[in-house]
């Protein structure tokens, strides 16, 4: 009976009937009241004479105006923001100037790459001290050295880190050079260069090499 | 030309949108009483004041959201309760008082008898905010189960059930106060 009423939203028994004729009584009576009540009537003119004001074309005008100009802030910090985001990301990515030459660039790079060969033990007397590395801001090591010894509880496969690609496996040491960052050398690329070539025996030999090949 | 009390409140928000000032007037000379009728649920007569003119200023700012195929009524009173929630919540905020969701006779914002009717007050009294308010939108305004739901963010049967229950607490309580018409 009861389920039956509520889902039919209707009384369930003469009293809750009686409550219900109650109510819309007393709210006819207060709808008669109320279209004849003077307090309602002043508070719809002042709030129709504030829509008339708003609708005023010269308010309209004046606010419009403003709004514009409040935007302009919030614009110039957007695009601040972008250009502050769009700078971290791609910072990493900073193209070699145009203006050095090619040629020179290749060989500091040849020559980074002999030093990295375990097997070539003349290359180490090369002075690297005039080169810049870029650093990680983070070593991944630190972050993957963990994980990996965790899971090798739960595997026979032995996870070796680190995974870090700015770093050489076998020597631990940085392998990706920044061209951007050669600062010193640059100054006197040539000569430094030649210098060199000079003081290694066979390096013009292998750099020639290298290059055929 | 045709008088404004014979257009129905769709086809005087309709004419609102397309720029009619005058049309939004005759929609707050039928919505002001009501509105304040049912904001009377959330606070007392300067407060039902204050939101109705909100109200009724939101939505004459809004009024090109309104989807015209749309009953208007619980569009304007869901934008009513929001405020007047949105303000309970601020003032709350601000006095750090605890409201009770149930009024309790000693609340200060309870209407007296000459505001609004005995019945209603004592519906009030016993009811819970919202199932007061469910009982003023579907007794007070006639507005549909359906509609309550929307205006109320309640299911439908949520909304019967309230009003039953509603419906039931009130028939126990004058069952043993009789009082006359």
């Amino acid at each position: 009976m009861s389920i039956k009423s509520i889902f039919q939203n209707k009384p369930c028994n003469e009293a809750e009937n009686q409550v219900i004729e109650k109510l819309r009584h007393q709210a006819n009576l207060e709808k008669i009241s109320s279209s004849q009540s003077k307090k309602y009537g002043n508070e719809v003119s002042q709030f129709l004479d504030l829509i008339k004001n708003e609708s005023n074309p010269d308010r309209k005008t004046e606010k419009n105006n403003r709004n514009s100009t409040c935007y302009l802030p919030r614009l110039a910090f957007a695009s601040f923001s972008l250009c502050i985001a769009s700078f971290l990301i791609f910072k990493g990515f900073k193209k070699p100037e145009e203006n050095k030459s090619i040629q020179d660039l290749s060989l500091i790079e040849d020559l980074v790459k002999f030093e990295f060969q375990p097997n070539l033990d003349f290359v180490k007397n090369i002075n690297m001290g005039n080169f810049t590395w870029e650093k990680p801001s983070v070593d991944l090591n630190l972050i993957l050295t963990p994980i990996a010894d965790f899971e090798s509880l739960f595997t026979d496969i032995k996870i070796i880190p680190p995974f870090n690609p700015y770093f050489d496996l076998i020597q631990n040491l940085p392998n990706r050079l920044t061209p951007s960052e050669f600062g010193n050398f640059k100054e006197n690329t040539a000569e430094e260069i030649k210098n060199l070539r000079n003081s290694i025996p066979f390096l013009e030999e292998i750099y020639q090499t290298s290059r055929e090949s | 030309m045709q008088n404004k009390e014979s257009f129905s409140d769709e086809e005087l928000a309709i004419r609102t949108q397309q720029g009619g000032t005058a049309d939004f007037e005759e929609l707050a000379k039928r919505y002001w009483p009501r509105l304040h009728r049912f904001l009377l649920t959330y606070g007392n007569d300067a407060f039902a004041s204050d939101i109705t003119q909100e109200t009724l200023l939101r939505a004459y700012h809004k009024i090109s959201y309104y989807h015209s195929k749309k009953s208007f009524a619980p569009w304007v009173f869901t934008i009513a309760r929001n405020l007047a929630l949105n303000s309970l919540k601020r003032s709350k905020r601000k006095a750090e008082v605890a409201m009770d969701e149930n009024f309790t006779e000693s609340n200060p914002e309870i209407g007296n008898d000459h505001e609004i009717g005995m019945v209603w007050n004592k519906a009030k009294q016993f009811l819970s905010k919202t199932a007061y308010g469910s009982l003023r939108l579907h007794y007070g305004e006639e507005l549909t189960v359906k509609e309550v739901a929307i205006i109320m963010g309640k299911s439908e049967i949520a909304i019967k059930v309230i009003l039953h229950r509603s419906r039931k607490k009130l028939a126990e309580y004058f069952k043993s106060n009789p009082i006359k018409l």
